[in-house]
């Protein structure tokens, strides 16, 4: 080939790439591609071609993206684009029902004016702190709309239930309508948000006569007091087969601490076939979660605060089979009269290391650190399952759980600000617990599998159950200590009393061995607490190190083996 | 692949495996790789079962690692005089150019596998998303036969060795920063929106990224093929001018 050719090849080559790569969005589009993750968090659900298939009215989704503003931040344009793709897919599944428009909302423009008025939060990432933005808007025929204010990285697994949750809520004429009976103030937390947005709520306050009309779902929650006749008209609306979500606790710790629950409801649990035990709550070290006492203490796990995982949630259910986990505290136990039985299908429960301890175990205060240690030492060996939360059937639609601490925001999400704007981040499924469960008793079960893939958190399960088992050995040791020296300082107060003035020399040294004894118990006592984190420790050493050096051990003896006999020959 | 190619494949392999460069690549990039992960990614402390810390720093290792191992492909052929030996054999000058880039891109591939003790130890510490940790080592790969493409292609051009790896790990720099504001800024004043949208699409950490999250998408497959068949073409024209002159 002449010189000539070569040369050509050697500049035209680079422009050809780059016009290929430029061009690859266009010509493979989002076609050409493979989700490999476990839960699929990437791929279009089931639950989304049902929605976007049975859409009846064209929906047209305005995407407010500052393309101008945001030229020098590559990784926020490149999430747009997967967002873009993400849309698009949705426009397929639509069969056109779904209508796109991306809108660049320029500083002082009339579509930032339009952003600002859908509720667009705007962040001043942009050069000279320009806003950027980055939400939608979606708008049904009727003119009704729905806005995702801000979409961020952060949450992109998210993304798809974002969407389609605000495509299925602006389409809708009408909301189902969803009762809730409680004096709790849950208003201000997130699972209140979450039901308002996806329900017409129509809350009854303690003095209400009568339970509102027409009602698609009922959530009682905790109330102490209940009128006999809206008593009434709930045991009707059971009856009636009315899909109920009832949530009752024996010791309510958080939201608001009201008292005990009103004994009409058990007239209620009567008309369900169950009776939850209000004088004893679950005590479950095996699942207790980690907590911080106070900002200067150490995380201990306390046994009343339950992390309820995958093994103790049912996997037959629809409403849990997706969920991670669900954090409960204080939770009670739920049992079946004989003829519920059949209908009676537990969906949360404690390990078989639980017992079940009198609420006057708690008195006011579950949170001190000597409450804490008193409980963790009620591991029975084999102890019995209790049944936090059960669905129901048979003649009556209805899902119980034997706690309200779990609607309070701080069990189940943490809010952090992001320049500005707040973000809340799940970390356990509550709030997708409660949506599945009246989603499903109101018979809509398409947005459940999207919305339980919202958690994707994997912990270190190894750590977590060496942690676990330091603790155990940590507070075995400690009893033995503790008592120990107890009994060292009986002896030594009776021997005090004895002799008070004259003590023999067998008294005195008898004494001193005593005193002896009783430092060397405190700071054995002291050493135990270090070792706490010892076993964790040492496996990360371990794994450290063996990362480290065995693959590289390997190879250079490898080589050396392979070199060492041409070197002897030569 | 034709046997011929594969013959050179394996003796190219094999003259790395006589050399100490292989062990000492296969070393570095496992101790570096494993140690960032843990002391700066901070992988043990985040109680996290993915392998996110990890990955992370693997382009900014081949940075300088994969122009190292690029840097004698033909430098030290042409220097030793041994590139006319070789190109008189009855082989093909592309054969010859894919068997070298084949070779090391087995030996980067080797020591991807080195680190495989990560793998098995985050399964035994969680339960991770193992789809997720797939497609981060093929990406990973994939970004390391990138960067040797380019290193081959520098090394065609010029006889010194030190010159080569420094021309590489440069031109392997502007890829990995081609959407971030050091390399768009310049541009960005001059250009119009979609050519910086086109120079920002040209960047690694950005496909590499994409794909790391799980999902295998045909344009990052096809931006790592396309630059990796550049390289090789690149490589294969300045191999024949050399030739021809």
């Amino acid at each position: 080939m002449t010189r000539r050719r070569l040369m050509a090849i050697l500049v035209l080559a680079p422009l050809l790439f780059v016009a290929l790569i430029g061009g690859s969005s266009w010509l493979l589009g989002s076609s050409v591609r493979f989700d490999v993750t476990e839960n699929q968090l990437y791929t279009l659900s089931s639950g989304t071609h049902q929605i976007l298939g049975s859409l009846d009215e064209p929906v047209t989704l305005t995407v407010y993206f500052s393309d101008e503003a945001t030229r020098d931040l590559p990784s926020l344009r490149f999430f747009a684009d997967r967002v873009r793709d993400l849309i698009e897919e949705m426009v397929l599944a639509s069969d056109g029902q779904l209508v796109v428009d991306w809108v660049d909302p320029i500083p002082f423009s009339q579509a930032e004016d339009e952003a600002l008025l859908a509720g667009l939060t705007g962040l001043a990432i942009g050069p000279q702190d320009t806003n950027v933005y980055f939400g939608i808007r979606a708008t049904a025929e009727g003119g009704q709309t729905q806005s995702i204010p801000l979409i961020s990285p952060q949450r992109e697994p998210l993304l798809e239930f974002m969407l389609i949750q605000t495509i299925e809520r602006v389409q809708r004429d009408t909301q189902p309508r969803l009762g809730l009976i409680s004096d709790l103030p849950i208003q201000s937390g997130l699972i209140y948000e979450q039901l308002s947005a996806r329900f017409e709520l129509i809350e009854h306050p303690a003095t209400a006569e009568q339970l509102a009309s027409e009602l698609d779902a009922l959530m009682i929650a905790q109330p102490t007091e209940m009128t006999p006749s809206l008593v009434s008209d709930v045991l009707e609306f059971i009856h009636n087969g009315g899909g109920l979500l009832l949530a009752v606790d024996p010791f309510v710790q958080s939201v608001g601490r009201p008292g005990p629950p009103a004994a009409e409801l058990s007239a209620v649990f009567e008309a369900l076939g169950v009776s939850i035990d209000l004088t004893h709550f679950v005590n479950d070290p095996l699942l207790g979660l980690e907590v911080n006492l106070s900002p200067e203490s150490s995380p201990v796990r306390h046994p009343a605060i339950l992390g309820i995982d995958g093994e103790h949630l049912s996997r037959e259910d629809v409403v849990t089979t997706e969920l991670d986990i669900v954090h409960v505290a204080t939770a009670g136990h739920w049992q079946a009269n004989s003829e519920t039985a059949p209908f009676f299908e537990p969906l949360m429960w404690s390990s078989e290391r639980s017992a079940r301890l009198p609420t006057t175990r708690l008195e006011t205060d579950i949170s001190s650190e000597e409450r804490v240690t008193q409980l963790s030492q009620e591991t029975p060996l084999q102890g019995e399952r209790s049944v936090v939360a059960a669905r129901i059937t048979g003649r009556v639609n209805a899902i119980v759980i034997g706690d309200v601490d779990f609607l309070d925001d701080r069990y189940w999400v943490a809010r952090q600000q992001f320049l500005g704007t707040e973000l809340t981040e799940a970390f356990a499924s509550n709030g997708a617990f409660v949506l599945n469960a009246v989603d499903h008793l109101i018979g809509d079960e398409r947005l459940i599998g999207i919305r339980s893939r919202d958690v994707a958190f994997r912990p270190f399960t190894l750590v977590d159950e060496l942690r676990r088992l330091a603790e155990a050995r940590l507070l075995a040791t400690e009893n033995r200590l503790s008592s120990a020296l107890e009994e060292a300082d009986q002896a030594l107060t009776a021997l005090r009393a004895e002799a008070p003035d004259a003590m023999t020399d067998a008294q005195r040294q008898e004494l001193e061995r005593f005193v002896e004894r009783r430092m060397r118990l405190r700071q054995e006592l002291r050493q135990v607490r270090r070792e706490l984190d010892q076993d964790i420790r040492s496996l990360e050493q371990r794994i450290i190190w063996i990362n480290l050096l065995f693959m590289p051990l390997v190879v250079v003896v490898w080589m050396l083996m392979r070199r060492w006999p041409k070197a002897r020959r030569s | 692949m034709n046997t011929k190619t594969g013959l050179l494949v394996r003796r190219e392999f094999q003259g790395y495996l006589q050399t100490p460069i292989a062990m000492f690549l296969l070393v570095i990039f496992s101790v570096l790789s494993v140690a960032l992960t843990f002391y700066i990614g901070n992988f043990f402390e985040r109680e996290i079962a993915d392998l996110r810390p990890f990955f992370q720093f693997h382009p900014w290792i081949y940075l300088f690692l994969v122009p190292a191992v690029g840097m004698r492909l033909w430098s030290e052929e042409y220097r030793s005089g041994s590139a006319e030996l070789l190109l008189t054999l009855p082989v093909t000058t592309a054969q010859v150019v894919l068997a070298k880039f084949l070779a090391g891109w087995l030996l980067l591939g080797c020591a991807l596998l080195m680190t495989v003790p990560m793998w098995i130890s985050v399964n035994i510490l969680g339960d991770p998303d193992n789809g997720v940790i797939l497609t981060g080592y093929v990406s990973s790969w994939l970004v390391s036969g990138t960067f040797l493409a380019i290193s081959s292609s520098v090394s065609a051009s010029t006889q010194n060795q030190v010159v080569a790896f420094i021309v590489s790990a440069v031109l392997c720099f502007m890829l990995l920063m081609a959407g971030w504001p050091l390399v768009l800024e310049p541009v960005a004043l001059l250009a119009p929106q979609w050519l910086i949208d086109g120079i920002a699409r040209l960047s690694v950490l950005v496909h590499f990224s994409s794909m790391a999250r799980g999902v295998l998408d045909g344009r990052d497959v096809l931006y790592f093929t396309a630059l990796m068949f550049l390289g090789l073409i690149m490589t294969w024209a300045s191999v024949e001018m050399k030739k021809a002159s």
